[in-house]
């Protein structure tokens, strides 16, 4: 279980946290990602994805898997997909109760 | 077009810790033609070098906090990781900012969102906290000395600076102002990312502040104060002002005074040393608050009509302030100062006794401070106090009449009584 104290995860936090989901990826490929999946909606600056990624190594809800040259790889640690999923719950929660209030 | 070799040193609008400021002038600098050369690292004095480049309009730059804190392996994996992404590093701002430029006008800004910077920004919040901490440890040791005088015993700091005035009043000023530039620098830095990160923190950018040259403006005032402080200097050595002129004897002794001769018991006979080793020199000092400062010593062995032969000791210091509330001033100091050294005296004691004295009572078991009320004068504060090898109690008048201020300290078989009542009859005529 997580321990609450990262929720409400930012925008950029919530999609970095994602493109580990499925597979281990680098800087460069997390940024593809990000803006693949969001078709350029979240913008993601490498200052802000390498805070990011240094934050959650800190944090153990990823972990760096290779080194190769300047290159580093990364996936998610088990905390980290804890937490993403406490994430998407609460977003979940947040979603319902604003379409209850449309209809 | 080609790059125009000159460089052209243009200075620093905003504070260094200014992290919109900063970015938005070095990119304002670009489209006005000019590309960052270098940033100045410990010769910074406020200003720094850009070359004109037909080039420069097409870039971009961004800083990257950095803090104290981070290595430089770290600053240069980050460095390679940004390059990646089109950002190639340029220089670095002090300890705060790394600086990024990118010719990519597709290139993600390094932050796009404000609350990865605010994170970005933490090591330099502990930078600027371990920064100041570090400027205060240093004005506590500089004045380490002062410090405890300052608060235990304020009145005999106040006198110091009234009777060495011209030497410790400008001194201190300046002292003052460079810790006050240096100090105020570290919190401004720490106040500064603070406020910063404060903006990042509720989700918003931080906004241009206004550009006052303030790098430059204490890089000027620390110049013109250590300038000062170095002239100041040379003329203390130059002009004479260290130096205390040593009198002769008794006859350079203008000021209302006493003899040790005058107050002896009658049918005494006195042998004075001859050894002034025994004896403090008599003194003249001066400075611009306290025109006249004397003191003198008088001493010797006295023999008195029954044989017995004592130690005899009549130190006097006399003070003449410009004013009546210098003087008074002073006579706080001294009273002050005199129980300080009996106070210190009596601390050393206890800590020997038991090693070095553990067959003597305490001397200090006598001592006693009292307030007199004496005609003629308007203040008066008396000291006795006798050690376990003396005969005689040790007596010290210190006194306020107007503008003047003495200290009468009479041991052996010098008459106290006397000594005093023969210096206000002269103060009263002087």
């Amino acid at each position: 279980m997580g321990d609450g104290k990262h929720s409400p995860l930012t925008e950029p936090m919530l999609y970095v946290l994602m493109a580990f989901l499925r597979q281990e990826r680098c800087g460069t490929e997390i940024t593809q990602f990000v803006s693949d999946k969001t078709g350029g909606r979240v913008r993601l600056g490498p200052g802000t994805l390498y805070t990011l990624l240094g934050k959650f190594q800190e944090e153990k809800l990823i972990e760096e898997t290779q080194v190769d040259g300047r290159k580093r790889t990364y996936r998610l640690t088990h905390l980290g997909r804890t937490v993403y999923e406490e994430e998407v719950e609460r977003l979940r929660s947040c979603l319902r109760d604003a379409e209850e209030e449309l209809l | 077009m080609k790059r125009d070799d000159a460089l052209t040193k243009k200075y620093v609008p905003c504070a260094l810790w200014d992290f919109a400021g900063l970015q938005a002038w070095l990119n304002q600098q670009a489209q006005a033609g000019y590309a960052l050369e270098r940033w100045p690292g410990r010769s910074f004095i406020g200003r720094v070098s850009f070359r004109r480049d037909p080039e420069a309009p097409h870039t971009r730059y961004c800083l990257d906090p950095i803090g104290e804190l981070i290595g430089e392996t770290e600053l240069r994996d980050r460095a390679a990781s940004y390059r990646e992404f089109g950002w190639h590093y340029v220089d670095r701002i002090g300890k705060l900012y790394a600086i990024y430029r990118t010719d990519d006008p597709a290139a993600q800004n390094l932050y796009t969102d404000p609350e990865s910077l605010d994170w970005a920004m933490k090591k330099q919040m502990r930078f600027a906290w371990v920064s100041v901490i570090v400027w205060i440890l240093w004005v506590a040791v500089i004045f380490r000395k002062d410090w405890p005088l300052l608060l235990r015993w304020p009145e005999e700091y106040l006198m110091n600076l009234i009777l060495r005035a011209e030497i410790l009043i400008p001194l201190y000023g300046i002292l003052l102002i460079l810790v006050i530039t240096a100090v105020s620098g570290g919190i401004g830095t720490l106040l500064g990312v603070r406020q910063t990160k404060a903006y990042l923190r509720q989700g918003q950018w931080p906004p241009v502040s206004s550009r006052h040259y303030p790098e430059f403006c204490r890089f000027l005032l620390t110049a013109i104060t250590a300038g000062a402080l170095v002239l100041f200097l040379v003329f203390l050595g130059v002009s004479g002002v260290l130096h205390t002129r040593v009198l002769s004897g008794p006859e350079e002794w203008a000021f209302p005074h006493v003899t040790l001769e005058e107050v002896l018991p009658a049918g005494a006979s006195l042998r004075a040393y001859d050894n002034r080793e025994l004896l403090h020199s008599d003194t003249f000092d001066h400075s611009l608050l306290a025109p006249e400062q004397y003191d003198v010593a008088q001493g010797g062995k006295v023999t008195r009509e029954d044989g017995t032969v004592t130690k005899t000791r009549l130190y006097q210091e006399h003070v003449r302030t410009l004013s009546p509330a210098l003087a008074q001033a002073v006579y706080r100091g001294r009273v002050t100062a005199h129980r300080h050294t009996l106070e210190e005296y009596r601390i050393n004691w206890e800590e020997n006794t038991s090693t070095l004295h553990s067959n003597l009572p305490n001397a200090f078991d006598s001592m006693a401070e009292e307030s007199v009320s004496y005609p003629g004068l308007d203040g008066l504060t008396r000291f006795t106090y006798q050690f376990s090898d003396e005969r005689h109690p040790n007596v010290v008048y210190i006194g306020l009449a107007g503008e003047r201020v003495f200290v009468l300290n009479c041991s052996g078989a010098a008459d106290s009584q006397e000594a005093l009542s023969l210096l206000v009859q002269r103060l009263d005529q002087a």
